[in-house]
């Protein structure tokens, strides 16, 4: 039995409505719970722009083509369930979600060859929460020359600091604001904090471990193996980025609690690669005991999805059905 | 020695295994000794106290154990003659950092040296785990974590003398048992595995029969050595049958208490990945060809099949165990792990027979769900040890001591003797 060429094209597609779908739920599921209103969704507008940001981080992160779509799919999927998750526990803002948004935007703008418009984005990114500014390291591995470089990150401060003044007239709120901690996060005691952030990494884990599968992958084969210039670059870029985030998290496990979501961001841009990596392990009838780890990874991968599935659908049942 | 190719370790390796080590140990110990459950820890270092101050084991004072632990650790405390717990841990920490060295040393004589060191760090974060989270004692200084060294050197001993010749190899694999039963009476399922194993590995094969015997006899020996000092002693003190009363009948009445069985998962969390790869690892290793060429560099299925009947009799002993306490998996987890870095070591064949690229991707997935599955142990223990350690009281830890020596309780974990 051989699939259709356009069966992978359909199931991302399907993955995608689904994963949408999810988003847009949830954020009126918790809005409606309430819930979370002392955190961070106070008004239906605050729901709104989440859920737009949201969406726009669906569409905008880019796919493998070589892959099928299902490396896409599957990280429409993960990235759904991470929202939600984080949504339901009330640690996910507008200007997090804004910010994940951007710089999804500014890789997604790769393919145009317009570096300094990416350069832009990021700048808006780093405006709309200070984390966005790891985004700059997608510049530094841009293809250019080093004085061109150097512009870019120029372009990309600047935007930053006229955006957040901009934002912060239109909106009023301070731009120290977009890192503050909430009051449960600073009481949390400083032994916990490192469980309350693997929980809520957690929730990005199927993303999260795609994205080291790939990073993995990329640091061990080299930076010559790779003749194609474009993803050696993008490569690099996307290392440099996750382990930046990496030490971020660690150094500030109480910021990162917070405002998970624009450090998941690099995350999210590899997984699709990590999942092309995962399906390039073999399968075979002739060799069924190796098929068989192939398909117990999956297996384990899928059930990543399980644990923040779980966690937001529980509020989702609690919130939709009649008490 | 086993035919296995033995590329010296990158030095990074090693500074990252060790680091790896002293973290999983420093968070383990810190959360056990300052667990706020005090229980077996306080017999053991009451016992060993009184031990040290001249009174004599199974008549003054007693355990439903054997006296090897209580010896090491009254040591101690004729040299620290201090009443409270401080001085079992230089004890504990050699004991423990010899286990390590012991697992390392059993993976390399199986495995490549890289294997044999993850193996090494594996067993530490995850004896240190179970020790940690025990919720029936305070999982400190627990005999389970000074038998994985004896067990551990057993087995290496056990199956260089499957691939060898001499007789040395079983001599000390029976001392090593030996030592291991003065421990504790669990060290029956290796016992059990290593019996049977040599036996039917023997016996079905023609003309090994009188290389049985010798084995046999050597192992016999070994133990011999190993426990007759303390046959003597009992004998000596006059306190044999108190001993036997103590060791076997009320020892062995705890079998019927109940199971330390998992009933969920969750109760062998950090055995979850060892597990699924032990099965994979097994898989991989009967199906691939058993060519000479083949079969020079890979794990030996006589090994494998000790290492299976190792992991089941230790599965079998904890049904019979009386309780679901997490420390009794300490010494089930030995061989799970090592029978686990069979996949690591058939994924490196499997390697050199695929491309580059793929080969890299599939260590790559295998390593990084490792790591993920496994991210719940350094997370419980990390928060653990800084709780327990915020919320230590070195004076109430003292008082509970002295408390317990007060009580001059002759027997612990059993009746006392009926006295005529």
């Amino acid at each position: 039995m051989s699939l259709s060429p356009e069966t992978p094209r359909r199931v991302a597609g399907i993955a995608t409505v689904l994963s949408c779908a999810w988003i847009v739920a949830i954020a009126f599921a918790t809005t409606r719970a309430g819930v979370i209103a002392d955190n961070v969704v106070g008004t239906p507008f605050e729901a709104g722009g989440i859920t737009f940001f949201l969406l726009a981080t669906v569409f905008l992160i880019p796919g493998d083509r070589s892959d099928g779509c299902s490396g896409l799919a599957f990280t429409r999927v993960a990235l759904a369930c991470a929202a939600a998750a984080l949504l339901e526990a009330g640690r996910l803002s507008v200007r997090d979600a804004g910010c994940a948004a951007m710089l999804c935007a500014a890789v997604a703008l790769h393919p145009l060859r317009r570096p300094m418009m990416s350069a832009l984005v990021i700048g808006l990114a780093t405006a709309l929460n200070p984390l966005g500014v790891l985004g700059v390291s997608w510049l530094v591995f841009t293809p250019a020359s080093s004085g061109r470089r150097w512009a870019m990150i120029g372009l990309s401060l600047a935007t930053a600091v006229v955006g957040a003044g901009l934002i912060g007239a239109a909106t009023g709120s301070h731009f120290s604001d977009a890192i503050a901690l909430q009051p449960d996060i600073a009481r949390i005691a400083p032994h916990d904090v490192w469980r309350w952030l693997s929980r809520f990494a957690d929730a990005a884990m199927p993303a999260l471990a795609l994205a080291l599968v790939a990073c993995g992958v990329w640091v061990s084969a080299g930076a010559g193996e790779s003749c194609d210039e474009t993803a050696r670059c993008r490569a690099s870029a996307l290392t440099a980025w996750m382990s930046l985030a990496f030490i971020v998290a660690c150094v500030f496990p109480r910021l990162a609690v917070a405002h998970l979501w624009p450090l998941v961001v690099p995350a999210l841009l590899a997984a699709p690669a990590g999942w092309h990596m995962l399906r390039g392990m073999p399968i075979s009838r002739g060799d069924w005991s190796f098929s068989t780890f192939t398909i117990v990874c999956h297996v384990l991968v899928l059930y990543l999805l399980w644990s923040p599935l779980k966690q937001a659908g529980g509020l989702m049942l609690v919130t939709v059905l009649p008490p | 020695m086993l035919p296995v190719d033995r590329p010296p370790l990158p030095r990074w390796a090693l500074a990252l295994a060790i680091a790896a080590i002293l973290a999983a140990h420093s968070l383990g110990r810190v959360a056990s000794f300052c667990s706020p459950i005090q229980a077996d820890s306080y017999a053991y270092g009451t016992i060993a106290y009184r031990l040290a101050e001249g009174e004599v084991f199974y008549r003054d004072v007693a355990d439903v154990k054997p006296p090897g632990l209580y010896m090491l650790y009254s040591l101690a405390y004729r040299v620290g003659h201090r009443a409270d717990r401080w001085p079992m841990i230089p004890v504990d920490m050699l004991i423990a950092f010899a286990g390590y060295w012991a697992v390392y040393l059993l993976g390399r004589e199986i495995f490549p040296g890289g294997i044999a060191l993850a193996l090494a760090v594996a067993i530490a974060w995850v004896t240190n785990f179970f020790s940690a989270t025990d919720f029936a004692t305070d999982g400190f200084g627990l005999s389970e974590g000074f038998m994985i060294l004896p067990a551990a050197l057993a087995v290496r001993q056990y199956v260089r003398g499957l691939s060898r010749e001499s007789s040395a190899c079983f001599i000390w694999c029976g001392f090593w048992v030996g030592v291991e039963f003065l421990i504790k009476q669990t060290a029956l399922p290796l016992t059990v595995a290593i019996a049977l194993h040599w036996t039917l590995f023997s016996l079905t094969r023609s003309g090994r029969r009188s290389r049985w015997i010798v084995g046999t006899s050597g192992m016999i020996a070994g133990g011999l050595v190993a426990i007759l000092p303390f046959v003597i002693m009992v004998f000596a003190q006059g306190t044999w049958y108190r001993a036997y009363e103590l060791l076997f009948k009320y020892a062995g009445g705890m079998l019927k208490r109940g199971t330390g069985w998992p009933t969920t998962w969750e109760n062998i969390l950090p055995l979850w990945t060892p597990l699924v790869w032990c099965v994979l690892g097994v898989v991989w290793r009967l199906n691939r060809s058993n060519k000479p060429a083949d079969r020079s560099s890979r794990v030996p299925l006589r090994v494998m099949s000790f290492l299976c009947l190792w992991v089941a009799a230790e599965g079998i002993m904890l049904v019979y165990l009386p309780l679901r306490a997490y420390h009794y998996y300490v010494i089930t987890a030995l061989p799970v792990v090592v029978l686990g870095g069979l996949f690591w070591d058939e994924l490196r064949h499997v390697r050199a027979s695929l491309a580059a690229q793929t080969g890299r991707r599939c260590l790559a997935v295998a390593v990084v769900l490792t790591l993920v599955f496994s991210k719940p142990i350094p997370e419980t223990l990390g928060a653990l040890s800084y709780s327990r350690m915020t919320h230590y009281d070195g004076d109430k830890d003292r008082a509970f001591f002295a408390e317990v020596l007060s009580w001059k309780r002759k027997t612990f974990g059993a009746p006392e003797a009926e006295t005529p």
